[in-house]
Order: C-alpha cells, then sequence, then structure tokens
C-alpha cells in the first residue's frame, strides 16, 4: 500500500473510531447520561431539527453576522496590511500592539459594547470584526514583505506601468499570504459570531448551544454543535477552492 | 544593436551613512549580434553593471547608451533574465512567457502562437499547462528566458541564468543557449561565474576585478561557430580558460582575503 493510501486510511480510521466511541461510551454507560449521550440520538435530533425548520432561523442569524463581520475583515484587513506594510513608521509604531493583540481577551469588553450600539446584531458583527481583523492584516503585510523584489524587476524591466505591477505581480505574488490570514480570519470571525452569541443574542447557532445546554436537552446542544463544525469545514473548503482558482496550485 | 558602457560607476549609501563602491570605472562596447561574458569574484558588481545596463539601477557616474542612445531607464528593446529565480509561480507555463505581450496589449491569438513557438525553442513543448512548482530548476530557468525572449529583444541581458544548476545541466543549456541566440541575433552580455559557461559561449569574455568591479582582461574566443560543448575537450579551449584562470584566481583570492576567509 502506497504511504498516501495508509494515510488516508489511518485518518478514516480515526473517524470511525471517534463515532464509535461517542456511540458505544454511553451505551456501555461510561460518563454520565446528561453529558455524553450515544451519537445515533444525536443524528435523529439534529435530523429532526433540520426538518422541522427549527434550526433554519438559527443558521441564517449566525451567517449573516459571520458574513458581515468576515467581509468587513477582509474589506478593512487587506488595504490596511498593505498601509503597514508600505508605510515604516507605521508599522513601527503599532508593533507592540498588534504583536500582542491577542493576548487581549476581546469578548471581555461586551458590555461596553451592549451599552454604545445596542442589543443586536452589531455588538456581535463589531466583536467578531475585531477578533478577526488583525489575523488579516499582519499577514497580509508580512505577504507584501515576502514578496520577492526579482519579480518586481521583471515588471520593470519589461516597461510596465505602476499599476501594472501592483495588480499584476504585486498582488497575485502575495496572495498565497492574503489568504492565509484570511483563513484565520475567518476561523476567528466564526468563533467571534458563536461566542457572542453565548451572551449577546437569543438567536444563532451559539445561543442554539448554550439554550439546550441550560435546559438539559443535550441531544439538541450536540446538533448545534455539529452544525458548527460541519459549517467550519465547509467555510474552510471553499476558501481553499477560491485560492487555488486564483493561484494555480502551488 | 550596440551597448556602450562608459566609464560607468555606482556607489550604494547604506543607511548609516557607509559607501560600498559596487562598480568603479567599467568601458565596455558591445557590437551588434555580438556575445560577450563577464566572469567575476562573488560580489564584484557584476549584477550591479547588468542592472545599470538594464535601466534598473541607477549610476553615480559616467553614461550607458543603447545603439547611441543614452538610456534614463528600461530601455524597450532590451530583454532581461535574472540571477535569482523569477518565473511567476501564479501562472502555467504558457501564461507566463505570454506575460510581457499580455501586458504590451498583443491580442490573445498573436501572442500564444508566439509563446508557444518559444516554448518549443526553449524545449518545454508538452509542458505549458504546467504550473513553475511543478518543474524542475533549470525548466524554471528556461520558462524566464522564454518569457524575454518572446519580446523580441535586439539586447539581451543575463545574469547567471543557470548559476544554480550542476555543471553538466550548466553546459548542455548553454549549448542550447548558443543554437537559440543564434537564431535571434541579439546582443548578449551575459554574467556568470562558471569560466567554461563563458568561454563555451562568448565571442569575448571579459574578467572583473575584486570589488569595487573594474574590467582586469578581454579574452577573445577564436573557437569557429556554431559551437557545441564538445569544444570543451579541446586544447584551443584548454588555453582559453587556463588564460581566464589565471586572472580570476587572483582577484578571487583578494575578494577572499578581504573577508578574511584565508
Ligand atoms: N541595493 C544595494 N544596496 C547596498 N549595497 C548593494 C546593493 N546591491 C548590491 N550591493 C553591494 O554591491 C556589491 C556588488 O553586488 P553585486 O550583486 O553586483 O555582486 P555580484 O558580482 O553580482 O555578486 P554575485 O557573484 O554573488 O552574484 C556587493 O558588495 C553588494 O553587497
Ligand atoms: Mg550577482
Amino acid at each position: 500500500m502506497s504511504y498516501a493510501a495508509r494515510v488516508r486510511l489511518t485518518r478514516w480510521a480515526v473517524i470511525l473510531a471517534a463515532i464509535a466511541t461517542l456511540e458505544f461510551m454511553p451505551r456501555l454507560g461510561l460518563g454520565d447520561a446528561i453529558t455524553l449521550i450515544p451519537l445515533s440520538e444525536i443524528v435523529s435530533e439534529l435530523f429532526e431539527l433540520l426538518t422541522e425548520g427549527e434550526l433554519m432561523p438559527h443558521l441564517l442569524a449566525t451567517g449573516g453576522a459571520f458574513v458581515l463581520s468576515f467581509l468587513l475583515a477582509g474589506v478593512t484587513g487587506v488595504p490596511l496590511g498593505y498601509l503597514l506594510w508600505r508605510y515604516r513608521p507605521l508599522k513601527r509604531t503599532l508593533d507592540p500592539y498588534l504583536t500582542t493583540y491577542y493576548a487581549i481577551p476581546i469578548f471581555a469588553f461586551y458590555p461596553l459594547l451592549l451599552a454604545i450600539l445596542g442589543f443586536n446584531i452589531l455588538p456581535i458583527v463589531a466583536i467578531s470584526w475585531a477578533w478577526a481583523v488583525v489575523a488579516v492584516v499582519l499577514n497580509t503585510s508580512i505577504g507584501f514583505g515576502e514578496v520577492p523584489q526579482v519579480l518586481i524587476k521583471v515588471g520593470r524591466s519589461m516597461n510596465l506601468s505602476r499599476w501594472q505591477i501592483i495588480s499584476r505581480i504585486f498582488f497575485p505574488a502575495a496572495v498565497p499570504y492574503i489568504f492565509t490570514g484570511l483563513k484565520l480570519g475567518m476561523v476567528y470571525s466564526l468563533i467571534g459570531v458563536i461566542a457572542s452569541e453565548f451572551v449577546l443574542s437569543t438567536q444563532g447557532l451559539g445561543y442554539l448551544v448554550s439554550y439546550n445546554y441550560l435546559n438539559f436537552r443535550t441531544a439538541a446542544m450536540y446538533s448545534a454543535m455539529f452544525v458548527i463544525l460541519g459549517l467550519a469545514i465547509l467555510l474552510n473548503l471553499a476558501l481553499t477552492r477560491i485560492e487555488r482558482r486564483l493561484y494555480g496550485h502551488v | 544593436m550596440q551597448i556602450e558602457i562608459k566609464d560607468v560607476h555606482k556607489t550604494f549609501y547604506s543607511k548609516d551613512g557607509e559607501e560600498v563602491k559596487a562598480v568603479a570605472g567599467v568601458d565596455l562596447t558591445v557590437t551588434d549580434n555580438e556575445f560577450v561574458s563577464v566572469v567575476g569574484p562573488s560580489g564584484c558588481g557584476k549584477s550591479t553593471l547588468l542592472e545599470i545596463v538594464g535601466g534598473l539601477t541607477g549610476l553615480t557616474n559616467g553614461e550607458v547608451l543603447i545603439d547611441g542612445e543614452p538610456i534614463s531607464g528600461p530601455h524597450p528593446a532590451v530583454g532581461l533574465v535574472f540571477q535569482q529565480e523569477s518565473a511567476f509561480p501564479w501562472r502555467t507555463v504558457l501564461e507566463n512567457v505570454e506575460f510581457g505581450l499580455e501586458m504590451h496589449g498583443v491580442a490573445k491569438g498573436e501572442r500564444r502562437e508566439r509563446s508557444r513557438e518559444l516554448i518549443e525553442l526553449v524545449g518545454l513543448k508538452g509542458f505549458e499547462d504546467r504550473y513553475p512548482g511543478e518543474l524542475s530548476g533549470g525548466m524554471r530557468q528556461r520558462v524566464a528566458i522564454a518569457r524575454t525572449l518572446v519580446m523580441n529583444p535586439g539586447v539581451l541581458l543575463m545574469d547567471e541564468p543557470f548559476g544554480a544548476l550542476d555543471e553538466q545541466t550548466r553546459l548542455i543549456l548553454g549549448e542550447e543557449l548558443l543554437r537559440i541566440w543564434s537564431k535571434t541575433k541579439a546582443t548578449a552580455l551575459f554574467i556568470t561565474h562558471s569560466i567554461e559557461e563563458a568561454a563555451l559561449l562568448s565571442d569575448r569574455v571579459l574578467v572583473m576585478s575584486a570589488r569595487p568591479g573594474s574590467i582586469r582582461k578581454v579574452v577573445t574566443v577564436h573557437l569557429e561557430r556554431p559551437r557545441d560543448s564538445s569544444v570543451v575537450s579541446t586544447h584551443e579551449f584548454g588555453d582559453i580558460v587556463g588564460e581566464i584562470w589565471k586572472v580570476l584566481r587572483e582577484e578571487s583570492m583578494k575578494t577572499l582575503k578581504s573577508q578574511g576567509q584565508i
């Protein structure tokens, strides 16, 4: 068997083992019955929630807040990353803040945001954006710094305009880094939305998890978790696809 | 086309005000359809000289003329191949080769056709749709060469295009380069640190001094054209290599001594 085939087999084995553990541990009476229930019960609950349409509004709420905050993070983060790379003094000044940024638990500021923005989607979007944007900014500015000078020289030696060099050489060359930033930003803004919904909302998948948890609806809680998991995996796949499209394969 | 390099000097100033003299007084005329190589110890200013001729780096003193006209930036008829890898990783071989034509608004049909010709000429037929990441180092350099040649340059400046490759590959690609060059009728200025490569390719070989670079010696290569790499085993070739090495050895020693390596 080839190495790749063995890796693939092992991956499936891990998934199967996880499924088996989730299914049989509770059935064998390991773990308490409130926190751990058989997978099959979760799946049937998930199916019910989906078909009865109970999940849809929550999925839409989370999706909406996520799309908004992620787009905002991309639209603001990439240009900011460019500025940061372009103007060294700016980078110098901001560097200490940026490097310690993720040490600050932004979520702790939610009362403040509630007071300013009101009890609606805005504080959620604000927190998720803030959580995501810095990853985009940092990776973008690193990406522009990593563009090999020689590629720019190719453009100059061909007498290209400034704009051609920026749009046809500089940006594409930085794309892999920008996408690393966007992928991180995507994950962060999803985390931001879900975590905010625990406390800042009466809607959304995060709210669903915490609500079901507080009401001992364990199967429904796990269903919501699985939907979140599925969403994260799907989004990541989508972004990877887009990157391939843009960049060929590397 | 003709290149005239007249008393060219280049001094770099680092941030802390220190000056590095990279090129100090190079005089050289490369005549129409001539192939001239430059060899010299590492760091002696070869790339700097080439980029000055290519109009990418300003000079401190002196002037460069292409067909009698002083240059003040990249000349449209001058093509450059760089020392570092420069194929665009996000473009296929075909898209890489087309790049310059595309940017200058050549219609799709025409640029496809010209690019395919060049791809065949550099021996990459069948790899048009591959990405540089899927090719060997030698193939990637050929992509860069084709991307430059497709613009039909009258002057071809090459900076150690095969520098990262092993000696066998280098000689074989050098031979191919000769075949290609003989079809283009371009005036060629070629930089290398391989004496064999210089002797194999050139009409004249210039040996540069240790930094700051100036020309120490000019060796004329009278080997008949068309040549292929089998000349490497002839007596005349051995003599030429010996003549170049004598001067280059001295200059390389100077470089190493100044760096405290010997
Ligand atoms: N932009 C720059 N700023 C400051 N110093 C520079 C710059 N470019 C080159 N130099 C210096 O000028 C000298 C000549 O550099 P150059 O790259 O022309 O050498 P080279 O002969 O091409 O070397 P190699 O054989 O390693 O390619 C070196 O000492 C180098 O450090
Ligand atoms: Mg060099």
